[in-house]
């Protein structure tokens, strides 16, 4: 990979979301050097939260049009099941969705642009449409800073916690401070990814709890081995 | 008759604590507290207030990871008596309303007027907000004043609550990126109707307030806050 820093998009999805890492070469060595450690346990409460937000258990979403558009510019299939992410984003990650995904991301600035607009967060796309605006806005700056604030005025209820972390962690790298949830890792020259510099560590898991992420460990052990 | 009754309270609370208490700095101590309980020396009226352990020092942790279940922290009407007696439900009404604002109340700090109001804050972690603030001019129906950091905004504002409704004083202008983890320090300075805030140090907040400030003062969060507080410090002054 480039210059072999490179970040990884980890999310255990099933979401079409294309799975960016290592070379085969790469894996292997992160993996031996990692060695043995404890991948995420989808039992435990970040995962239970996680499938409690992401479930659509019926259309209760109030604009489908555009949450199909959403869904169509960043490749999902409404009908696939959105999977637990254990949470990690790349550094260098581009807009993804082509031509739609353009329409839709000027759609969203112009949004962002007028105060009191209607945002995609649950209520108004459902989970998979708030989360495919979620993947629509990364890798484009200015909608990355103020998708962010939307969706965080918007709460937990309506926008998903582990999205929200990663756009905020991303933003943070960005201007030079230090990640809040270690959702941004690097590889060293050995391929084994580590956050970059994060921001008071030792509350680090408390806050990835709070954005249904798993253990900081768990999830770096599951980077390491993808 | 409810006014004047109010009234008559007000003006018997303004006289004593001025002269009683002189300007000698009240330092709330926290040693004597059990880590791992509610704070006996501020009394949680909304969310969830923990004594904790950081550096081996006792600190008050407000929790906001159960904000969500919005009710005001366990024996509220019982705390509200202790504060206010008779008048107690006036302050339970209004504050069920914002339940979205943890406050803890000093116990042991009389009425506040004039001087300064100094604490320190750690912000660990928080998704909406990461807020560190100072309470003060609260009033027995819930009414109250509020000067706050928020890590997620890098300011100092100043609200006021009326009636359960939070409306925006005066923001500063400046822009604070603090890192978590770390002690900060934010003070309240009042003399009549002058309001200033510093954050280390700092002047962050300068206000002009309709009225003088008089009630009890104490600590402020919100939402899904989670913040160390200590060394929370009262110096009264005449004026």
């Amino acid at each position: 990979m480039k210059g072999r820093r490179v970040m990884v998009m980890a999310a255990m999805s099933v979401l079409a979301v294309p799975a960016i890492g290592l070379s085969q070469g790469a894996k292997a060595a992160a993996t031996s050097r990692v060695g043995k450690c404890a991948l995420p346990d989808t039992t435990k409460a970040w995962a239970k939260d996680q499938r409690a937000w992401l479930v659509e258990p019926a259309k209760d979403w109030t604009n489908d049009s555009l949450r199909t558009a959403l869904l169509h510019a960043a490749g999902l299939d409404a009908k696939s099941a959105l999977a637990l992410k254990p949470g990690f984003t790349l550094k260098d990650a581009s807009a993804v969705g082509g031509t739609a995904g353009d329409e839709v991301r000027a759609l969203l600035k112009q949004r962002l642009a007028t105060r009191g607009s209607e945002w995609p967060t649950r209520s108004v796309v459902g989970a998979a449409g708030m989360h495919a605006a979620w993947m629509l806005v990364l890798g484009d700056s200015a909608l990355e800073a103020g998708a962010t604030r939307r969706f965080m005025e918007a709460g937990p209820a309506e926008s998903f916690a582990t999205d929200v972390a990663m756009l905020e962690d991303r933003i943070r790298v960005r201007n030079g401070r230090g990640q809040l949830y270690g959702t941004m890792l690097v590889a060293d020259a050995q391929g084994v990814y580590a956050p970059t510099h994060l921001e008071d560590e030792p509350h680090a898991d408390l806050r990835r709890e709070g954005a249904m992420l798993p253990a900081l460990k768990q999830a770096l052990c599951a980077a390491n081995k993808k | 008759m409810r006014p004047f009754l109010t009234a008559v309270l007000c003006l018997g609370a303004l006289a004593a604590p001025v002269a009683a208490q002189g300007s000698k700095p009240i330092a709330v101590d926290l040693r004597s507290e059990k880590v791992g309980k509610e704070p006996k020396l501020f009394l949680p009226m909304v969310g969830d207030w923990v004594v904790s352990k950081d550096d081996g020092r006792n600190v008050i942790l407000v929790d906001g990871r159960k904000w969500k279940r919005g009710q005001p922290a366990g024996g509220l009407a019982d705390k509200a008596r202790e504060i206010y007696g008779a008048r107690h439900e006036d302050f339970i009404d209004n504050v069920k309303a914002f339940a979205y604002f943890p406050i803890a109340v000093a116990k042991n700090i009389d009425n506040f007027e004039n001087g300064e109001i100094t604490v320190k804050f750690k912000m660990i972690g928080g998704a909406l907000d990461r807020c560190g603030g100072i309470l003060f001019n609260v009033k027995p129906k819930g009414d109250y004043l509020a000067v706050r950091f928020n890590g997620t905004e890098d300011n100092v504002v100043l609200w006021t609550f009326n009636d359960g409704k939070r409306t925006f004083v005066k923001r500063g202008t400046g822009s604070y990126p603090l890192e978590l983890g770390t002690w900060n320090e934010l003070k309240a300075v009042v003399h009549g109707t002058d309001f200033k805030a510093y954050l280390n140090g700092q002047l962050a907040v300068e206000f002009a307030l309709k009225e003088p400030v008089s009630g009890k003062v104490g600590l402020w969060s919100k939402t899904d806050s989670m913040t160390e507080f200590e060394g929370f410090t009262v110096l009264r002054t005449d004026k």
